[in-house]
């Protein structure tokens, strides 16, 4: 069983060959706040944000909005020796869209209340 | 996990609530791959994997032969948010594997 | 969908003039900094000028050019910092960072020989406020303003396309062709080969009713309990 998943439109392909359109908004603001929770509770602790364009930041996580922007203060660049021109910003503000991975601390990952809440969003859904 | 409730597969996300705390193979945009247990996932493929073992492959063209030299780089990350707008396709770990 | 940084040459007003500001679309200015320069990748800086910020984007307009003159679109800035450091760069200010128009690398270094400034290839953006203490007022307002800008993707490309069959990949493949995503590029492997037609057309019911309504009201519950 493998799933094959593509954002590059609001529609579901069906094996008939009919697409139907949906505009789910109401979905997302129930499932993006699984994430956008257990950010709020990271608040405080070291993270490593990974960018798409492969810059990685280390810093304290300040805050983190509805769409998984990320405010981070006393950062550092991973690879400075590629990245001198960011070398110790103090605040940096990095867009949701841009990230790619959060390396988690194993201290705010609590497996058991993760699966809890994933269970209880997808059954909902 | 018993429940027939909770095991019915009724659409694709179903398939994904039944690898909660397996291991599960994650294929990313711009070759990189993916292993680790799933702890939590939502709509957007958004996910928090466990033990994660990522591999990016590139390839790069030798100046001199302009052969193709692919390289592969490993590494490990203990627990990783990993945002699903660069995911392409999520397998359960293989039967077989 | 990112724009990158452009190059403004019309201006709104006499005199040094201001930017063309879209108020019909619900644009507004946000603040106006006098005194800032700005620096483009590793460029030398630019000055004088003058810091414009809307809700939409970001203007440096030079105080003697009338013709001179940048802006780039909050959406195009995947980040922003606060940089006081001085190995970093000599004077503290905001640097940001821009995502420029998704291009073929290859296409791109065809062309790019020429000495000439290409816009839409700049990634690092720097402003330097003549006078350092007002760097913590102007990163909270990029940050405002950031947020005010999600991205469209966020909302609009919400859903996946759930592939059940593979003789969905092809025509997926030429769809997905000119979109920012894509992501079947290379369908050769027929996964997800299962024909569950019946599994595709129970989704289609599950979408069109109403329990996605529900979700929400439990999800703000989770919320709650989570947080108490």
């Amino acid at each position: 069983m493998v799933l094959l998943s593509s954002h590059a439109s609001a529609t579901f392909v069906f094996g008939f060959g009919f697409r139907f359109e949906i505009n789910l908004m109401f979905v997302l603001l129930g499932f993006v706040q699984l994430f956008f929770s257990y950010f709020k509770d990271l608040v405080g602790r070291e993270v490593t944000v990974e960018l798409k364009n492969d810059l990685a930041i280390r810093g304290t996580l300040h805050s983190v909005d509805q769409y998984l922007n990320i405010k981070l203060e006393n950062t550092r660049v991973v690879d400075q020796d590629k990245y001198p021109h960011m070398l110790s910003v103090r605040n940096c503000f990095i867009r949701g869209s841009v990230v790619r991975y959060v390396q988690l601390p194993p201290e705010g990952v609590d497996v058991e209340l993760l699966h809890d809440a994933t269970r209880r969003e997808a059954r909902g859904g | 996990m018993g429940s027939e409730e909770e095991s019915a597969v009724k659409e694709p996300l179903d398939l994904i609530r039944l690898s909660l705390d397996e291991r599960i193979y994650v294929k990313l945009r711009h070759d990189r791959e993916l292993r680790g247990k799933l702890h939590a996932y939502d709509q957007h493929l958004n996910m928090i994997l466990g033990d994660v073992e990522e591999i990016v492959t590139s390839v790069e063209i030798d100046d001199e032969t302009y052969e193709e030299i692919v390289r592969t780089t490993r590494r490990t990350i203990p627990f990783l948010f990993v945002r699903g707008d660069g995911v392409i396709l999520v397998s359960p770990p293989l039967r077989t594997a | 969908m990112a724009t990158g940084l452009r190059l403004v040459t019309e201006r709104a007003g006499n005199g040094v003039g201001k930017p063309v500001i879209d108020t019909d679309n619900g644009e507004e200015l946000m603040l106006v900094h006098p005194g800032v320069s700005i620096v483009l990748g590793n460029r030398p800086p630019e000055f004088p000028g003058t810091l414009y910020i809307s809700n939409k984007q970001i203007w440096w307009l030079s105080d003697t050019d009338r013709a001179k003159g940048y802006a780039v679109d909050f959406l195009s800035v995947s980040l922003h910092a606060v940089s006081r450091d001085p190995e970093a760069y000599p004077s503290p200010c905001i640097f940001t960072q821009i995502e420029t128009p998704a291009v073929d690398d290859e296409l791109v270094d065809s062309d790019s020989e020429s000495e000439t400034l290409n816009l839409s290839k700049i990634t690092q953006m720097r402003l330097v406020p003549s006078d350092p203490s007002q760097l913590n007022m102007l990163f909270a307002i990029f940050c405002q303003c950031a947020e005010l800008n999600p991205d469209p993707t966020e909302e609009e490309e919400s859903v996946h396309n759930w592939i059940f069959s593979a003789d969905q990949l092809e025509d997926e493949d030429e769809e997905d062709e000119d979109s920012e995503w894509p992501v079947f590029q290379n369908p050769t492997h027929p996964i997800g080969a299962n024909g569950n037609h019946d599994l595709a057309h129970s989704v289609f019911q599950l979408q069109i009713n109403d329990q996605r309504f529900e979700d929400a009201e439990e999800m703000e519950q989770y919320d709650k309990n989570g947080h108490q």
